[in-house]
């Protein structure tokens, strides 16, 4: 069976997102590692170091899909049998 | 405590859950899915087909590990129930009597060659639980 092919809501926010918080990657591991940075619209708006209270914030401030949290200096996952769905690839099956 | 005991297939402990979207709060979206446990995993993961029946929006991302350099991919929170025990009957039985049921990160994964689950059950859900497996048997309790 092939994947369904529909988009996925926020995926391309989340990606725009993720560009903008690598810029400022270096700068935010000199005093944030290991937290967590909310963005919305390609900004920095918060730095949490619980991601509970970070989904709750942006839930509140923001609403489901209209933020994101990228961890800062963050170390891989393991996802054992799996093979992870990449951003390019998502890209390619038209998915964002 | 609440057990379940279920065969090993391939090799594989292979369960039914049921996901919703942590954000529907509407009673009785539950949709069943077909897991495979993984504890080489420290992360659990959905397929798109999960992240799409289900309406998730991506709350974050995560760097994952491969043969070649770590990816980049999307991470959902999603509520995930799975039955510890007898099956209850939906109409007569709060749902917390036999189900365990929590909130996870899972991130998203590719389908495998024989599309053979929708979800992989990994070490950060597993910790809500005990899992033995001995021969051709696994039991789950809480």
């Amino acid at each position: 069976m092939t994947e369904v092919t529909k988009k996925i809501p926020g995926l391309a926010e989340l990606i725009r997102n993720r560009k903008a918080f690598e810029k400022q990657e270096a700068k935010l591991k000199l005093k944030h590692t290991g937290k967590l940075a909310l963005f919305v619209n390609e900004e920095l708006i918060e730095i949490f170091e619980d991601e509970e209270k970070a989904y709750e914030y942006g839930y509140a401030e923001f609403g489901y899909g209209k933020f994101t949290l990228h961890e800062i200096g963050a170390e891989p996952v393991n996802c054992g049998s799996a093979r992870p769905y990449s951003f390019d690839e998502l890209k390619a099956d038209g998915l964002v | 405590m609440a057990s379940f005991r279920g065969a090993v297939i391939d090799r594989a402990i292979k369960v039914i859950v049921f996901l919703s979207n942590p954000r529907n709060t509407t009673a009785g979206r539950w949709v069943e899915f077909r897991a495979v446990v993984d504890t080489g995993a420290t992360v659990s993961g959905i397929t798109h087909n999960v992240a799409s029946r289900l309406n998730l929006t991506p709350g974050r991302d995560r760097e994952v590990e491969t043969a070649g350099p770590p990816i980049l991919t999307p991470e959902y929170l999603v509520r995930i129930a799975l039955v510890i025990g007898r099956r209850p009957e939906f109409q007569n039985q709060p749902a917390e009597t036999n189900w365990l049921t929590r909130t996870i990160s899972s991130i998203q994964i590719h389908t495998d060659r024989r599309n053979s689950r929708d979800m992989l059950l990994g070490m950060d859900f597993l910790q809500h639980c005990h899992l033995s497996v001995f021969g051709d048997t696994f039991i789950l309790s809480n």
